[in-house]
């Protein structure tokens, strides 16, 4: 039966992990902007052979399931690593991963392709003229990327970058499956006392929706500032107006 | 330690056909909840444009709901949820089967996104041939099937190849409800061989979601090329 008094009782309890969740999907989330920088470098400026990688890569990314890659990472790992790294003497065990480090580890593979395609198709959305006049005015390389590209590459890849993070997140509630304490397994802790799965469900459900809304908040914030503050000649992004903040609709 | 090889040839050959018996399982629940999900979707779309605020906001919050939901929890919720009613209402709890919560909570997972692709195809096409269609008095539902539909499919086809990759790849998730698709057969076959197959059932699992994911950005990039010419 449903019980109000579990979600009442446990909700504290559960979202107790809510750190771990927060750890895992910020350093995955500054691992695979680092990597998926890199790699949107790579697809932009063309670098011979490696592009070819790179592109292997991204499709790699892009079509693995996040829980297999999860199951790879942790489980299957260690027999590759002692077969190809490790003497007659070792055992996979050694190289056995902390379920941590392997969740973070690959979050960043799967995601680094999204945010490389992110980066890639914000970098395109920049007018070919903007360069070339920065070109003509005689700015170096970085000084050009820094003044000119970076500000009106960022305020149109930001709507992407939400909804990558948003999926980031959402993939994070995987990890308990590589027994990572987190609020999933804290939920399944909880409900095995008294079978009551619906309930403790219901509170992940809360706690993730609550996330995501928060973090489409933050950054569609940090969105209206940058566009305000970086006008230029690319195309207004007008945030999709919810519900839950009409007053950031522009006019 | 390393007396046997770490992957051999032989191995994916004896378990890649294996996995492919499990591929319909995949491919069907794919199906299934794309039919599904795009109805749902569809409902969600047309919703927001609708008149009434009630329903706007409904649709609206359906999908920033949704949106933030992680689909894990929706099949266990779905799952678990399904059984409580069922036994609440005395219904034995193999009358749904286990499938067909997989296959709601997936298309319910994916309708968001789908109502998104589809709003802003409609909000894509130019607004002069809206227009066009008041002024030559061609009635709506036949401007909507013939001028508007065609050029919004184009239009979304790109986003449309990449929810369906998402949508193969959500299936992957289904095994946690005990259902055995390709992924669950590959953690069956190493079970059975006490881990000695691990590393060739996982590696070939990855190999086998790889081709269908490449076949799907194939398939979605030749018929964008092909049907470009029409939006120009």
């Amino acid at each position: 039966m449903f019980s109000i008094d579990f979600i009442r009782d446990n909700f504290t309890f559960i979202l107790s992990a809510l750190p771990i969740t927060l750890l895992i999907t910020f350093l995955s989330l500054i691992f695979s902007t680092l990597l998926g920088g890199v790699l949107a470098w790579v697809i932009i400026r063309n670098v011979p052979y490696v592009k070819y990688l790179v592109r292997v890569f991204i499709s790699f990314g892009r079509s693995v399931p996040m829980l297999v890659m999860l199951y790879f990472v942790f489980y299957v790992w260690p027999w590759i690593a002692s077969g190809l790294l490790g003497g007659p003497q070792d055992t996979p065990f050694s190289y056995k991963l902390s379920p941590l480090v392997a969740a973070v580890a690959s979050f960043s593979v799967v995601f680094s392709a999204y945010f490389a395609e992110t980066f890639r198709s914000a970098w395109n959305a920049v007018e070919k003229g903007q360069r070339e006049a920065a070109w003509s005015i005689g700015l170096t390389g970085f000084t050009q990327f820094r003044r000119i590209i970076f500000p009106q590459a960022a305020v149109s890849a930001l709507p992407n970058y939400t909804s990558v993070l948003i999926d980031l997140i959402k993939d994070t509630s995987l990890v308990y499956t590589i027994t990572v304490v987190d609020v999933m397994a804290k939920a399944n802790i909880a409900a095995a006392r008294g079978f009551h799965y619906v309930e403790a469900y219901c509170i992940v459900l809360i706690i993730y929706i609550a996330l995501c809304l928060v973090f489409t908040r933050i950054l569609r914030h940090i969105e209206v500032y940058l566009s305000n503050r970086w006008k230029s000649h690319t195309q207004k992004v007008v945030p999709s107006h919810s519900f839950w903040g009409k007053k950031y609709v522009q006019k | 330690m390393n007396a046997q090889p770490l992957l051999s040839f032989d191995d994916l050959l004896f378990i890649v056909p294996k996995l492919l018996e499990n591929l319909s399982v995949t491919l069907g629940i794919t199906f299934a909840s794309l039919l599904l999900g795009l109805a749902l979707g569809l409902l969600a779309a047309v919703l927001q444009f609708s008149r009434l605020l009630l329903l706007r906001l409904l649709a609206k919050a359906y999908t920033d709901v949704l949106r933030g939901a992680p689909l894990a929890l929706l099949i266990l919720l779905f799952f678990f949820g399904g059984k409580l009613i069922l036994s609440t209402l005395g219904l034995p709890a193999t009358l749904i089967s286990d499938t067909t919560f997989a296959i709601l909570s997936i298309s319910v997972g994916i309708s968001p996104y789908f109502a998104e692709m589809m709003r802003s195809a409609w909000n894509a096409v130019d607004i002069g041939q809206k227009e066009a269609l008041r002024s030559l008095n061609i009635p709506w539902h036949i401007g909507v099937l013939r001028v508007i539909f065609p050029q919004g499919l184009i239009i979304a086809i790109p986003n449309f190849g990449n929810l369906l990759i998402n949508l193969v790849k959500m299936t992957s998730l289904v095994n946690i409800i005990g259902i055995v698709d390709i992924f669950g057969r590959a953690q069956k076959i190493s079970q059975n061989s006490y881990g000695a197959k691990q590393v060739a059932a996982f590696i070939s699992v990855i190999l086998i979601y790889w081709l269908l994911n490449i076949i799907i950005f194939y398939l979605t990039g030749r018929i964008e090329k092909k049907y470009q010419y029409l939006l120009e």
